[in-house]
């Protein structure tokens, strides 16, 4: 039986949190592989030759994916046309049977039973749901059925012109509409909670370290905790309460990440602190006070070429113009000033004291010093 | 963090024991600090403060203070040295007063972190008024010792203006203000039945003897109780060591005055009490030498101040949102005119009784150590983190960055 499958990322209007700075959280790596991998790896494996994924979203570069995934880029005006464009496509190609599903959640799948379901009851459209009865964004439609596909499509998988068969998993689904519950979907996964495996060697309990990650001896990795491949952790630095270090990641020395992920080709500098948050392509969400933040400054937070050659062309051109770039730094320099003490703003009496008492200290003198860095209290402080 | 406190401390009775002990009780209630007093050795031995760590290391006009000081601080190694000074804490005499206030600067320079709260300037002080001859040679001295002392990692001083002085006079950039804080975690509001019930008592409070004299205060008095025949005087505290004898000599010329009563030294246990029962407290000075103590315990119990119009109290009063009536310096009239109005309006009294105890509400002795621990806490932090802002310009791609950034970065281990 030819039995495919359409992937959607984003298409609602609620799905606009589903990214994390212009990338699908679905394509975003999980502990060694993103879901859209996980989910299409799981279909291969189950029989579900043809997949096609349809996302609001460019494609972010990931070579576990499989080859033959084919992409297409649809803005939301278009995004349900295309869906049954290429429901159509499929059903010409000689598919009998399409899955559709919306890649707002995880959930662990047995496809062949979804569709062995679907086939057993002679029905025109099956959807997933929890164990509890709540419906997923998972349906089983038959490629006989088009104009009922064209009517669950242009009513964006919430109205239907037949009722489907209800199909229920065996686990609840996970949702993953905000780059909040991508972290919670990592601590459930390290508690155990969820039926995703980090893709590496367990080294010690809760440690999970892939092929290729270097820590070095001066490192701390506090379980649970994950580090990816090729990843790198610097001396001093420590991994810590549930912290994730994706791909080709590297952590700098003396930095600090706790109950945090760190996307994959990201550089965190050194000397850091990094708590509670997303951490990647240049920006940090900070998860409680759901504020992203862009960083302009590459020694604090970098972004490492995806491509491998582009990597070490990279670091071979900034080594070729290191010492020129150094030297024309040095013509150019103006003697820096190095405040001699600390700002106002920091000596400044508490709101609690009278503004009087702090009207004659020099405004201008209330900024921050280029160079001041606060830093929170660690261990024997 | 270790911090070393240098200040005379009690049961010694040198200048500023009492603010140096409420420095030490605040920072005692820190668990996270570890507190050494470094202290003045006592003329006779007596029982040490109960709870608290003091070495007694260094004396009073003793040459020897810098070398004795920087042995026991070398022992101790501590994060933070702070030092409670007045111009003659560590010494009378000139050459012993200059050596020990080198000692900040000696400190720093030994790589430890100094701080110096320093609670008078030299440019303010009416050194007739405080009994000195050879006023240039002592401007001059005071000038350099100033000099001196801000070579300290940082000076606070206690009034704005001294901030001022010491920025464009001296050049200081390290010189902060903070207030002098009212000696008191948590003041209880005062109970107004104590007052004028049945006597008005009018409080003077200090060491008595050079700018401090009560000569214009029992003048006026006179004048008050011709007035208010219920008014009572109480003159608390003891001679000025440069005065001794001083309170002997104005008790035993007023023995027969009823009406006048001298307690001569209060223990800290029985202020409480002194003020707790004040109508009014008065600063009869001539010339001031900084932020005054006495007015601050005069707000921790609400308790209504006139003082003499000396520009530090005026701006004192000003910054601090004081309640102070201000008699003319030197004005018998004036003062006894003052006095018998505000107690004589009980309303008035009330009022700013009520505004000084606000005042204290807003300068309890937490919030301000919590002001000079911030700060402490911040340069640590800023020294321990200067070499990793040195070693983030390093390219990524240089190899062995671990092993440089250990070199580097020595005092990185204990943050962790």
């Amino acid at each position: 039986m030819d039995v495919r499958a359409i992937l959607l990322i984003g298409g609602r209007p609620e799905a606009a949190g589903e990214h994390f700075t212009g990338v699908p959280l679905a394509m975003l790596d999980l502990l060694g592989a993103s879901l859209l991998n996980r989910v299409t790896h799981r279909m291969h494996q189950q029989g579900i030759g043809s997949i096609a994924v349809i996302s609001e979203y460019d494609q972010f570069p990931d070579r576990q994916l499989s080859h033959d995934l084919r992409w297409f880029k649809a803005t939301n005006g278009q995004f349900w046309r295309f869906t049954e464009a290429v429901f159509n496509d499929f059903a010409q190609n000689g598919a009998e049977l399409i899955v559709v599903m919306r890649l707002a959640s995880y959930v662990a799948v047995d496809y062949e039973k979804l569709v062995q379901f679907h086939l057993d009851r002679h029905s025109r459209l099956t959807r997933a749901c929890e164990p509890q009865g709540e419906a997923l964004d998972l349906f089983v439609i038959s490629t006989s059925r088009r104009n009922d596909a064209a009517f669950i499509f242009r009513n964006m998988l919430e109205r239907f012109r037949v009722q489907p068969d209800m199909f229920p998993l065996a686990e609840n689904q996970h949702r993953l509409q905000t780059v909040a519950d991508f972290r919670r979907l990592a601590l459930a996964s390290f508690a155990g909670k969820t039926s995703i495996e980090p893709q590496g060697r367990q080294i010690r309990p809760g440690v999970w370290v892939a092929p290729g990650a270097r820590i070095h001896r001066d490192a701390r990795i506090v379980a649970p905790a994950y580090i990816g491949a090729y990843a790198r952790v610097r001396a001093r630095a420590v991994i810590t309460r549930g912290s994730v270090v994706e791909r080709n990641s590297a952590i700098d020395c003396g930095t600090v990440v706790e109950n945090s992920t760190v996307l994959p080709f990201s550089r965190v500098g050194a000397g850091l602190d990094v708590g509670f948050s997303v951490v990647g392509f240049r920006h940090v969400f900070h998860l409680q006070r759901k504020v992203d933040v862009e960083i302009a400054d590459e020694s604090l937070l970098d972004m490492a070429p995806t491509s491998a050659t582009a990597r070490a062309l990279s670091d071979m051109v900034n080594l070729a113009l290191y010492m020129p770039k150094a030297m024309l730094a040095g013509l150019r320099e103006k003697g820096r000033e190095i405040p001699a003490t600390l700002p106002e703003a920091i000596q400044a009496a508490p709101p609690s004291l009278s503004a009087a008492a702090v009207e004659h200290q020099d405004r201008a003198d209330r900024h921050f010093a280029p160079e001041l860095m606060a830093a929170r209290r660690y261990g024997n402080e | 963090m270790k911090i070393c406190l240098v200040t005379a401390f009690p049961p010694s009775r040198r200048g500023l024991n009492e603010y140096g002990y409420h420095i030490a009780k605040e920072l005692q209630h820190d668990p996270l600090l570890s507190l050494t007093v470094l202290a003045d050795e006592l003329d006779s031995p007596q029982p040490e403060v109960d709870g608290f760590d003091v070495v007694r290391c260094w004396a009073f006009d003793k040459l020897s203070n810098p070398l004795r000081l920087l042995k026991a601080i070398h022992d101790i190694k501590p994060d933070v040295v702070w030092f409670n000074l007045l111009f003659s804490t560590f010494g009378n005499h000139p050459v012993a007063a200059s050596a020990g206030l080198s000692i900040p600067a000696l400190m720093r320079l030994s790589g430890y972190y100094t701080h110096v709260t320093l609670h008078h300037l030299m440019d303010n002080v009416d050194l007739g008024h405080a009994g000195v001859r050879h006023h240039r040679l002592y401007r001059a001295a005071g000038y350099l010792a100033t000099r001196v002392l801000l070579m300290a990692n940082s000076v606070s001083v206690l009034l704005p203006a001294y901030r001022r002085t010491l920025m464009e006079r001296y050049g200081g950039e390290n010189v902060h203000f903070r207030a002098h804080g009212i000696l008191s975690a948590r003041p209880e509001m005062p109970d107004f039945s104590l007052r004028g019930n049945p006597q008005q008592r009018i409080l003077a409070f200090g060491k008595w003897g050079t700018y401090k004299r009560l000569e214009l205060l029992i003048e006026s008095f006179a004048r008050v109780q011709a007035r208010i025949p219920e008014a009572r005087l109480v003159i608390a505290g003891a001679n000025h060591p440069k005065a001794p004898g001083y309170v002997e000599s104005v008790a035993e010329r007023f023995r027969g005055n009823s009406s006048i009563s001298f307690t001569g030294y209060v223990a800290e246990e029985q202020i409480p009490e002194l003020f707790r029962t004040a109508s009014v407290m008065v600063m009869p000075y001539s010339s001031a030498t900084g932020s005054s103590g006495v007015a601050h315990i005069a707000c921790e119990y609400g308790v209504p101040i006139i003082c003499a119009d000396i520009p530090d109290f005026r701006e004192m009063g000003e910054d601090e949102r004081l309640a102070i009536r201000f008699y003319k310096t030197g004005d018998a009239d004036d003062l006894a005119a003052c006095i018998s109005n505000l107690i004589g309006d009980a309303s008035l009294t009330r009022e700013m009784a009520e505004q000084n105890f606000s005042a204290a509400l807003r300068m309890t002795m937490p919030q301000i150590i919590r002001q000079y621990l911030r700060s402490f806490d911040l340069h640590k932090h800023q020294r321990a983190l200067e070499p990793i802002s040195r070693f983030r310009r390093i390219p990524g791609w240089v190899p062995s960055r671990s092993a440089i950034f250990r070199a580097a970065t020595p005092r990185w281990t204990p943050w962790m």
